[in-house]
């Protein structure tokens, strides 16, 4: 009886030695900064949140929270993350990367008789969704929606010794939770070089913004301002709203802008829903499929040049005219569908116009210069949806 | 100081000399006198013994516990043969669609685009299998594999939808008043 006690207790101290959750610091430090100072974060595998900092400094601040992983595994996980922040010149480079892509959060999963998933999750036919208007802040919504709706991972079983599935508990699970907050003043100008990382912007943001990213995500809020630059290919964008600048989009495979004011976009192979297009915008595309939902009471003018692309448009509220040239394009208004197929010599002309008719308040133009295209539009009568 | 021991017996020494009768007394009682410091000596080597075994045994628990649960034999089969078996399907499909495009556009232009984008697609995704050979439990690794394999067929078969709808006739040239 003695010995099986003995035997008990050893077994709770073992699995306490293995099975534990920490917190680990990774990185701190804080720079100061004036109104010329500029940031330079050169990321990869890399996990941050940017906030706007209060003190005029620079502050980093990098934790790791794991769960259920033992002290070794602990250090081989952190033994591949290298950070390092330095200034030279006013000119404030961090360097941050890790040999394995470091998630916001991330499981790690055991199973004495294996993984395996669901069926389900590998159809390759898309659900035909129908498409619906939906307003700006369902968008926003969206875009802010943090709840837990990996498909994958509710896809993902655990097998018993007779091969049945059974559902992953991960809360047993090794996780971790990665946590990089970086606060940075407002007047400092931000250029980002980030490869297969995830970058949330949490507070609007006036800074100059320079970022190119190269596969993860660039979530933010608002991003005003002239001279932002950025570029994002095979990585999700999402912004409450971007004001100013140039974006260029390739190969997103789910954007969301909850509005778009005086921007130039430049896109291809993507799929980008807008909530509200608002003053002075111009999207330059090849082969993407847009969404734009609604049309700001001064929208003023939108130009829109593009091939192999497919438009889902729904109508400006206010008074508006419409001028579609192009070529070889099919054109559904309602159920109604139009064929416009290529003219002689390839040449572009008139395909479908609408004249303003002076019914109150003019918003804007709106034109279409499509080639190879498909436009889909929607004359609903501005029903708000439930999202 | 030497002497002659035979001299010792021949003068005082009385072999017949008895012990005293307390003797055996004293001799218990010297004995208990030792008993506590003896008794601390032992205590303390046990203590050791127990910390020893348990260090011993704590640690082979340890390293045994944990190699079990990294063995990967049977464990991370089932996953891997899935994932193999996934990817042949879907390199099966994403190469059926690849040619089933190819003979629907004339567009040569498109069709660059299209192997560019697919080429780039491919070589991310031997960059995720390495990392997956690295690190077959981290599930976002998987995820990443998944979602590449379902990015190139959808991207295909998008196009494919598009240009279908491009190529249907009974076309118009005339401006559409809406």
């Amino acid at each position: 009886m003695k010995l099986f006690k003995f035997k008990t207790l050893l077994l709770m101290l073992i699995t306490s030695i293995t099975t534990f959750a920490q917190s680990e610091l990774i990185y701190s430090k804080s720079f100061d900064t004036n109104s010329s100072t500029t940031a330079i974060f050169n990321l990869e595998n890399t996990t941050v949140a940017i906030e706007e900092s209060k003190d005029n400094k620079i502050h980093f601040d990098y934790r790791i929270e794991f769960s259920n992983y033992s002290k070794k595994e602990v250090k081989s996980f952190l033994d591949n993350i290298k950070v390092e922040a330095t200034m030279f010149e006013n000119n404030i480079t961090l360097k941050a990367n890790s040999a394995t892509k470091v998630a916001k959060t991330a499981y790690s999963l055991d199973s004495p008789f294996g993984l395996t998933l669901g069926s389900g999750f590998f159809k390759t036919d898309s659900i035909k969704q129908k498409i619906m208007r939906k307003t700006k802040d369902s968008i926003i919504k969206l875009i802010n929606n943090e709840s837990f709706n990996n498909t994958f991972l509710k896809n993902l079983k655990v097998l018993d010794n007779d091969k049945n599935e059974k559902p992953v508990d991960f809360s047993k699970a090794k996780m971790y939770k990665s946590n990089f907050v970086i606060k940075l003043p407002k007047n400092v100008a931000l250029n980002i070089n980030a490869k297969e990382s995830q970058i949330t912007l949490r507070n609007d943001m006036t800074n100059k913004l320079s970022v190119d990213l190269k596969k993860g995500f660039l979530k933010a809020k608002t991003l005003s301002n002239d001279y932002n630059k950025v570029k994002t290919q095979n990585a999700d964008f999402k912004a409450n709203g971007i004001v100013g600048g140039n974006y260029d989009f390739i190969n997103v495979a789910s954007g969301l802008i909850g509005s778009v004011d005086q921007v130039i976009i430049n896109s291809e192979l993507s799929k980008i829903q807008i909530g509200e297009i608002r003053k002075n915008n111009l999207i330059t595309d090849f082969n993407s499929e847009y969404w734009f939902y609604n049309w700001s009471s001064d929208f003023e003018l939108f130009d829109l040049y593009s091939q192999y692309s497919t438009i889902h448009y729904f109508y400006p509220e206010s008074d508006y005219s419409l001028k579609v040239v192009g070529n070889n394009t099919v054109n559904y208004i309602g159920k109604t569908k139009i064929v416009m197929q290529p003219s002689r010599n390839d040449e572009k002309f008139n395909m479908m116009e609408r004249k303003v008719r002076g019914e109150g308040v003019f918003a804007g133009a709106i034109n279409f210069d499509i080639v190879d295209g498909v436009i889909y539009s929607y004359s609903d009568s501005f029903i708000k949806n439930k999202n | 100081m030497e002497q002659d021991i035979r001299k010792l017996f021949e003068t005082g020494f009385d072999a017949d000399k008895k012990l005293p009768v307390s003797h055996r007394d004293e001799f218990q009682q010297k004995l208990k006198a030792s008993k506590p410091k003896r008794k601390q000596k032992q205590g303390f080597r046990n203590v050791f013994k127990y910390a020893a075994a348990i260090l011993i045994l704590v640690t082979l628990g340890y390293f045994s516990f944990n190699t079990l649960t990294n063995e990967p034999i049977i464990k991370e089969s089932v996953l891997e043969l899935q994932l193999k078996e996934v990817e042949q399907q879907y390199l099966e499909n994403i190469e059926k669609e690849w040619q089933n495009f190819k003979t629907l556009t004339n567009d040569a232009k498109l069709v660059e685009r299209y192997e560019k984008e697919l080429n780039e697609l491919n070589d991310d995704y031997q960059i995720i299998s390495a990392q997956f050979k690295a690190d077959s439990h981290n599930i976002s690794i998987v995820e990443n594999l998944v979602n590449n394999l379902q990015r190139r067929l959808q991207l295909l078969k998008d196009i494919q939808k598009h240009i279908k709808l491009l190529n249907q006739e009974n076309g118009h040239y005339e401006t559409i008043q809406i």
